[in-house]
């Protein structure tokens, strides 16, 4: 049986760590034993659907909840113990576009944030907003989603913070800004060593500089590893079978997701490449190709697990044409 | 653990003259609305004055519109303090407060250093009022040829009433503005059954246990003789100024006692 999916980065020497962190709102679990680990450094993906836990996980590292059991550490701080000064070397852009003061002008809250900052570079700040083209002398709450977006984006990365913590960052941005705001974020890592913790439904554009991922569902965590781990483990594969196949269990929970008619199979299984083929082989499945998946078709087969098999109804329907449009033909 | 120095949190003087700076953006507009009735209230009474001092028949002399200066006065910026809070920290209830709580600052600091930067605009705003009150209590007595207050009627203790009455009723009123997702309610609902349940108790017969009551309020050391100087006995003044000492040590500690546990609360969701 191949190897599980990794969830232990231990090895590295890591910027933020978090032990059975698990959090309870009244009934729900929101976490369950997360054991989070970003690599200092990394820029590393946190993905999951809504209501993963994603958002709780940083406010539980910001100390803006209280986690109802476990540890968490952040640039080796305990943030319930040393709260402020976590946050002082946090640039944070929250999920909610309404975050800071609506009644403020943009301006007037750059400056407000910069008091708190006794790292914060003017001049680097006063470069964002012109190439954002913020409106400085517009109220917060009169602002446009992405405008708001932009403001929050200049608040995290003025006082250049060894640790990023994006929220959802680029929400609300049109898609040329999206554009500009993964370039700023680009040269912002070049620049300055920083460590980035960003949430995202968006993988695919954060695809070109991220370089860890964590899967988080349903409060657990399912997966934390290297991006190019992801690509050169996670293969979907592509096979002829013979009639009366009875391989279905071959992989076990490393199989995420299958698609078996009666001559072929589509399946992207997790593990060693030479080791999967040779164990399709054993079971009389003839492999045509492996390719690695794009890092949103990963997602998507960590997120969501999907297992179709036909058989009889039409046998001469290849597994490939039973993949939905958006699938199909990747 | 980084290749760059870890950056340290803002000096707590740095964050409250920022705090005072915000918190004076926010209520400027319910400021220059008060300057505004203060201002009214000293053309309103140089007026009168000038009109009473030239009636020669004593019967158009309006007596009831003499300006004056008691303690009692401050029950009306008492009531305006209570207000500030809701002002300060409305959009911030717990449930959105989380770009106070994510600035470099301990939680319960934070929200001191915020009430604190209210409360230097409050006494401010209180010293404006105390000094229209004197400049026209000056004015009015120049052209009525009367002594000042400052010269014969009010105790030196009695000027600083004003002050210790709006800091209570702040910090009572800024414990509802931190801790509660409706400061309003609990502004206006605990006082509402406090008096409600004491009728309803001295109706059903217990006349003995609603006085008990209501001791809370206007007792030897109730929140009226705190808040207002009220119900003091005017002729003994050694005993006033001990009884008001004594009520406002013990509101303002209650008051600041329940300020600072409240302000340790987190965000709620």
């Amino acid at each position: 049986m191949p190897a599980p999916l990794p969830t232990d980065l231990s090895g590295a020497d890591l910027a933020i760590v978090t032990g059975e962190l698990s959090k309870q709102y009244q009934s729900v679990a929101a976490l369950r034993d997360l054991a989070l680990q970003v690599p200092n450094g990394a820029v590393f993906l946190l993905v999951g659907p809504n209501g993963a836990g994603k958002s709780t996980t940083i406010k539980i590292l910001l100390d803006l909840v209280a986690p109802t059991s476990g540890t968490a550490r952040v640039l080796g701080l305990d943030p319930q113990r040393d709260s402020a000064l976590v946050r002082a070397n946090v640039g944070y852009v929250p999920e909610q576009l309404d975050w800071g003061y609506a009644w403020m002008r943009a301006g007037r809250l750059l400056e407000h944030h910069a008091r708190y900052f006794p790292s914060w570079d003017a001049d680097y700040a006063s470069r964002l907003f012109q190439l954002f083209d913020i409106r400085l002398d517009q109220k917060m709450g009169t602002l446009s989603k992405g405008q708001g977006r932009r403001v929050h984006l200049v608040m995290a990365l003025a006082h250049r913070p060894p640790l990023l913590v994006l929220d959802e960052p680029t929400d609300g941005l049109d898609p040329v800004m999206r554009d500009e705001t993964i370039g700023v974020l680009i040269d912002h890592i070049s620049d300055t060593p920083t460590t980035v913790l960003l949430c995202t439904h968006h993988v695919s554009e954060f695809e070109q500089f991220a370089d860890h991922i964590g899967v988080i569902k349903s409060g657990e965590l399912r997966a934390q590893l290297p991006l190019l781990a992801l690509k050169r483990g996670l293969l979907r594969y592509r096979a002829e079978v013979p009639p009366g196949w009875s391989g279905a269990n071959l992989f076990g929970d490393s199989a995420l997701r299958k698609i078996t008619t009666d001559r072929d199979l589509d399946w992207t299984v997790w593990g060693d490449e030479a080791e999967v083929r040779s164990k399709f082989a054993i079971a009389g499945a003839v492999v045509r190709d492996a390719v690695s998946l794009n890092l949103n078709d990963a997602t998507i087969a960590l997120l969501s697990p999907k297992e179709v098999s036909v058989r009889a109804a039409n046998p001469k329907r290849a597994a490939s044409d039973l993949l939905e449009p958006s699938e199909a033909g990747k | 653990m980084t290749s760059i120095p870890m950056h340290t949190p803002p000096r707590w003087s740095d964050v409250a003259v920022e705090q005072i700076r915000a918190v004076g953006l926010r209520v400027r507009v319910f400021g220059a609305l008060l300057f505004g009735a203060f201002m009214l209230y000293a053309f309103v009474a140089i007026r009168v004055a000038m009109r009473d001092h030239a009636a020669t028949e004593a019967h158009i002399r309006h007596s009831v519109t003499k300006f004056d200066f008691t303690p009692d006065i401050s029950i009306l910026i008492t009531y305006l303090a209570m207000l500030l809070p809701v002002l300060i920290w409305a959009e911030e209830n717990p449930k959105r407060r989380t770009y106070h709580l994510a600035m470099p600052v301990g939680r319960s600091v934070h929200a001191l250093t915020k009430t604190f930067a209210g409360w230097v605009w409050l006494i401010t705003g209180t010293a404006v009022f105390l000094a229209v009150v004197v400049s026209v209590d000056a004015v009015t007595s120049n052209i009525e040829g009367s002594a000042t207050l400052l010269a014969t009627r009010v105790a030196a203790w009695e000027w600083l009433v004003p002050f210790t009455a709006v800091t209570i009723s702040y910090l009572l009123a800024s414990a509802a503005g931190v801790g509660a997702q409706t400061p309003l309610i609990w502004l206006v609902g605990p006082p509402i059954i406090y008096v409600s349940a004491g009728m309803a108790i001295g109706l059903l017969g217990y006349p003995h246990l609603a006085e008990s009551m209501f001791t809370l309020f206007s007792g030897n050391y109730g929140a009226a003789a705190a808040l207002g100087g009220r119900f003091i006995a005017i002729d003994a003044a050694g005993p006033r100024v001990t009884r008001w000492l004594l009520s406002t040590a013990l509101w303002g500690a209650a008051a600041a006692t329940l300020l600072v546990a409240v302000s340790r609360r987190r965000a709620t969701s």
